[in-house]
């Protein structure tokens, strides 16, 4: 397990950054920083600001107020497009292109966005597709794919644009009990090669297991951010306490 | 009177010529008109700043106004100023007018996609416009596959209103023959079966079209 270590770079910093949806605050002054290699976790109730804390991001939510820092440049809405490249996105109902095989979903951003050539793409596809050990469905619709399959494929299509960093917003959701694991698996192989995540997800003793830091998100701010084992053992917070009791039943 | 098959083998030319005016007309007007509606049904999806404001007028004005008082408009009014065709004319008029039919048949089809697929283009760097290109049109295109093959027929049948510009197509031959031969049964009915045709062989494009969709759409198992 990666500790926290502020020797290495910052790859992504939250400054202050508020959200408010009409008079609802979704976020309140949320200040976070992300180390490369790091894999940050964040729990916490249904409306406490997680996802759309990743969503800010990717800029698919925009802010009101305070700073998204990426790699030393101000997230701006003209430099979003590029900046996006560098960051993949995971979302909980896959979103694969419906009107695209599986193969065409994998290569399309690779080929369009960053130039890459047909061939090149596709071999890296294939890679990616036998180590997630669903190579076999290269020529099918998203449609004839199982939640986990899809899902899969959803993580490799980001995979596909090299990213910097990869969010992943509540992966697992929508999936049936048995589709969970094969997807939680494929994190773990992320994890392994030491890609930076951010993770928001109910399956605590996932994040127990592959967080370097985890962060409890409460009523629009950030109420707990520690190391994983003191997260879990070391912190006095008695919403925090309450939550995993209820969580870890 | 009654149904005249010594007339019809006099005039087989003429129908076929007819037909093959008629034919033609469709074709174009029927490619110009979907690229045309897809382009205005996108635009009136996205609210382009100003543009959406003239196109949804555009597709409200031509949508609840007759047809033929278009191509009135088109042929007197337009060739005042400029010198255009009738051709020209006809098929102007045929795509401005059903293709705001097939505009708004567009923006509903990309409205009714989930909001996730443009997300997920977003995110992996595509612009708004290639969002636009790769996947909502797709979608939208084949989601409302039936009702756009609809209009096709719509389109071929509104065709016979060009004869009113001096365009020799189908109806305008079945209107010459009635008035030569005065046989109005034979003269129009044999239109009409030409009419029925052309809608078979589209409705037989439509069955091949469905077909493919349900493979890539999995309305039916594969």
């Amino acid at each position: 397990m990666i500790f926290m270590n502020d020797d290495k770079a910052v790859i992504l910093s939250l400054q202050h950054v508020t959200k408010a949806f009409g008079k609802n605050t979704v976020l309140d002054d949320m200040s976070l920083d992300v180390r490369e290699h790091e894999i940050v976790v964040l729990c916490g109730p249904s409306g406490g600001g997680k996802s759309t804390l990743l969503r800010t991001i990717n800029g698919l939510e925009k802010i009101n107020d305070g700073k998204i820092i990426y790699r030393g440049e101000q997230v701006t809405n003209k430099n979003i497009k590029n900046i996006r490249k560098h960051i993949g996105i995971v979302f909980q109902s896959f979103n694969l292109f419906d009107n695209l095989t599986v193969r065409d979903n994998l290569i399309i951003a690779p080929v369009k966005v960053l130039k890459k050539s047909k061939e090149e793409a596709i071999r890296q596809a294939q890679e990616f597709m036998d180590t997630f050990g669903i190579s076999d469905k290269m020529d099918a619709y998203p449609h004839q794919l199982s939640g986990g399959q899809k899902q899969r494929v959803a993580i490799v299509r980001a995979m596909m644009m090299e990213p910097d960093i990869m969010l992943f917003d509540e992966p697992t959701s929508a999936l049936d009990p048995e589709m969970i694991k094969e997807v939680l698996d494929a994190i773990r192989r992320l994890a392994q090669i030491g890609m930076t995540m951010i993770i928001v997800t109910h399956e605590i003793a996932f994040a127990k297991e592959v967080a370097s830091r985890m962060l409890f998100l409460e009523s629009a701010s950030i109420r707990v951010d520690a190391p994983t084992e003191e997260f879990f053992t070391g912190v006095q917070d008695e919403r925090l306490q309450k939550f995993l009791s209820v969580i870890l039943k | 009177m009654g149904f005249n098959w010594r007339i019809l083998a006099g005039t087989r030319d003429m129908y076929l010529d007819g037909l093959l005016v008629t034919i033609l007309y469709s074709i174009v007007a029927i490619i110009i008109a979907v690229l045309w509606g897809i382009l205005i049904g996108s635009i009136n999806f996205r609210r382009v700043k100003g543009l959406s404001l003239i196109t949804r007028a555009y597709t409200t004005f031509f949508r609840e106004t007759p047809l033929l008082v278009q191509i009135y408009f088109w042929f007197y009014g337009l060739s005042r100023i400029m010198p255009v065709s009738a051709s020209v004319i006809g098929v102007m008029a045929l795509v401005f007018n059903d293709g705001a039919f097939i505009a708004e048949i567009v923006r509903g089809g990309l409205q009714s996609i989930d909001r996730g697929q443009e997300e997920a283009a977003y995110s992996l760097g595509f612009s708004k416009s290639q969002t636009l290109f790769y996947f909502l049109i797709p979608q939208a295109v084949r989601k409302t596959q039936d009702s756009i093959m609809n209009m096709v027929s719509i389109i071929i049948k509104d065709t016979s209103l060009l004869m009113w510009i001096t365009i020799t197509e189908l109806t305008y031959v079945a209107h010459r023959v009635n008035s030569k031969f005065y046989q109005p049964i034979t003269a129009y009915l044999t239109a009409a079966a030409f009419y029925f045709t052309l809608f078979l062989i589209v409705q037989g494009i439509k069955k091949l079209m469905d077909r493919r969709a349900e493979k890539k759409n999995g309305l039916i198992a594969t």
